[in-house]
């Protein structure tokens, strides 16, 4: 066994413990898998407090007077703002990509927990062969096999979609409910968690301004495309990181309106 | 900005490439089904059916839908000799095939209204197709109906559970195994269905003879069920889970686990009468060579248990995984190895001797 694939198995038992407790209800996968997100955001708690940490340090920044002072002395020197702003970082030690690191450890999670929903829910001989095969001993393989996949409207093993009483060929699952819950979510989260900028021409705002409209859609169309459970995960991390945020009092709801991002920045600075 | 943008991108991308690569909406995958005639071979390997001459192996057609179909079933015979199979990828298919005609005229009916894929081998009883789907169905078709796709459609059973095996008939009732541990007992004059269940996962076929229905189960158990009235005759004890269907020949029940062991159970009373720890796991059913039984195992090798003797021999060791059941014609044995570099089919005589190997050009 390679060592993902060990990893993913922890996985794969993790959720299937989790379904064992909760297999007399119906629904228990899609249960199951909003269980073991919220243990996963537990357990990722302090690389998620990191990622604050960043952001609200590269949000400092942009009230600070220097910060300010070189963006309006190189306004027209784009070439010597980036050279000037990355000797403030240095001097600060502020690494301004440090917010996505957190984010990018994250993945190899993102990854099984898809591969642990995917290899669960063994749709094909062979896959359920090896699915017998990375049970744990604690768990009873006879109870528990095949799992449950239907949660709600849903089957979690296919991808999400209302059937409509026409075809459209870019929708061939139906209208794609989920993923503009997912798509709505993500933008929700990234929108009010994102630090309020005074420079929306800053490096750093663009970058938030762009990752506001990108991951939504890209987040989307995996939704619309790939297993439901998928999507299931998606929903309730998003959730969870604006009740997670909004907990520690660093939601910006002003974000939400229209250049709310700016004046929430100026009344900061003031 | 633009490393800014750059950064952005790259991140995007890698969590595009990472969910992709980690398999997307994929095609299923898994180990291919085999029929045979007695002119042919049919092997169900992915997105295509290899029609492979039983005299010398040599390719004589391969079939490929246009509508993106991977076959993993057993094809199954219609009475006038043409192939049913169902598609196991995201189109639901199911396809009838004649063997004889021109490529462009192989397909000589599709039905595409099933939800789910077709992983068994639809089971014929004259014109009447009884077709299990993963979508817990059974699609019953009059074949002499006239019109194409749904025309063909007598009646739609709700069964529950995914159905992955072929159902097995006494002449009044069908018996459908399922994965959601249910046994489903169909009235084949009413469509009336009654059920069990069985405590474990049904994965393989049953067998059926004298008044007794046999199978195993995910619970490790080897049932035997009175058809009369659906009452368990007898039960007992696997060392480990059952996939696949037993044999039932001579008063005896055949079949092994997926720890390798491979029983002869006697079947008035469940007694076993022997095991035997073959090389690895059993998961094909066992089938009937002229006199002797023959099983293969995951590692891929063959036995074969000739009459009168009570440990079996093995054979023949192929490359790959053996997890197809054999198919024997006369006294030619196909096996379908599954992951194997050497050959997709393997053609060998009841001494286990190989007479050809199939690889497609």
């Amino acid at each position: 066994m390679s060592p993902w694939d060990l990893f993913v198995s922890v996985f794969v038992n993790t959720l299937l413990w989790i379904y064992s407790l909760l297999s007399d209800i119906p629904g228990a996968f899609g249960l199951a898998i909003i269980l073991f997100t919220i243990l996963i955001r537990i357990v990722t708690w302090p690389l998620n407090a990191s990622q604050l940490k960043s952001a609200k340090a590269m949000q400092e920044l942009q009230n600070d007077k220097e910060w300010l002072a070189i963006q309006k002395k190189y306004a027209k020197d784009r070439e010597k703002l980036a050279q000037e702003q990355l000797r403030i970082y240095k001097e600060r030690g502020i690494n301004p990509f440090s917010s996505c690191l957190p984010m990018l450890i994250q993945l190899p999670i993102i990854f099984a927990l898809y591969q642990s929903i995917m290899r669960s829910l063994a749709d094909t001989p062979l896959a359920l062969l090896e699915l017998t095969r990375s049970i744990g001993f604690f768990l009873d393989v006879g109870a528990l096999i095949p799992l449950d996949s239907r949660f709600l409207w849903m089957d979690l093993g296919r991808p999400e979609g209302i059937p409509l009483p026409f075809h459209i060929s870019w929708l061939p699952n139906g209208f794609p409910t989920l993923a503009i819950i997912v798509a709505l979510t993500t933008y929700l989260q990234t929108k009010l968690t994102t630090p309020p900028t005074a420079n929306p021409s800053d490096q750093s705002a663009m970058m938030a301004g762009m990752m506001n409209i990108y991951l939504p859609l890209l987040l989307g169309w995996f939704a619309m495309t790939f297993p439901s459970g998928l999507a299931v995960y998606f929903i309730t991390t998003n959730l969870l990181g604006i009740i997670q945020y909004a907990m520690m009092g660093r939601i910006h709801w002003r974000a939400l309106l229209p250049g709310g991002a700016r004046k929430a920045a100026t009344s900061k600075k003031h | 900005m633009k490393l800014a943008r750059l950064t952005l991108f790259l991140f995007l991308g890698l969590i595009t490439l990472g969910l992709s690569a980690c398999g997307g909406a994929p095609p299923a995958a898994t180990w291919p089904g085999l029929a045979a005639d007695q002119e042919a071979a049919y092997l169900a390997n992915g997105a295509a059916i290899y029609a492979v001459r039983l005299s010398d192996g040599k390719a004589l057609w391969t079939f490929s839908s246009r509508s993106g179909s991977t076959f993993y079933a057993n094809p199954a015979f219609t009475q006038d000799g043409q192939l049913l199979i169902g598609s196991a990828g995201n189109d639901y298919a199911l396809f009838r095939l004649d063997p004889k005609a021109s490529d462009d005229l192989r397909v000589t009916w599709t039905f595409n209204e099933a939800r789910d894929y077709w992983l068994a081998s639809p089971l014929v009883i004259s014109n009447l197709v009884y077709a299990p789907n993963a979508d817990g169905k059974l699609y019953i078709f009059d074949l002499s109906l006239p019109g194409d796709g749904a025309e063909k459609l007598l009646a739609t059973v709700e069964l529950g559970g995914k159905l992955w095996s072929q159902p097995v008939t006494d002449g009044e009732r069908l018996y459908v195994a399922a994965l959601n541990h249910q046994l489903h007992i169909v009235d084949l004059a009413t469509y009336a269905v009654k059920t069990i269940d069985l405590g474990g996962a049904l994965a393989g076929s049953p067998a059926i003879a004298d008044g007794l229905l046999y199978l195993g189960s995910f619970a490790s158990d080897i049932i035997a069920i009175r058809v009369a009235d659906g009452s368990v005759a007898w039960t007992v004890p696997a060392k480990s889970r059952i996939w696949g269907g037993p044999l039932v020949n001579d008063g005896k029940l055949y079949l092994g686990d997926l720890d390798g062991n491979f029983y002869v159970i006697d079947v008035a009373d469940g007694t076993v009468l022997t095991s035997f720890q073959a090389n690895g796991a059993i998961i094909a059913s066992p089938i009937l060579v002229q006199n002797d039984i023959l099983f293969v195992t995951e590692q891929g090798a063959i036995y074969s248990l000739r009459p009168g003797e009570t440990t079996p021999v093995s054979l023949e060791k192929v490359d790959g995984r053996l997890y197809t059941t054999p198919v024997a014609v006369g006294d030619t044995v196909l096996v379908a190895p599954f992951r194997s570099e050497s050959a997709l089919l393997v053609a060998l005589d009841r001494d286990g001797r190989v007479l050809w190997s199939f690889t497609p050009q």
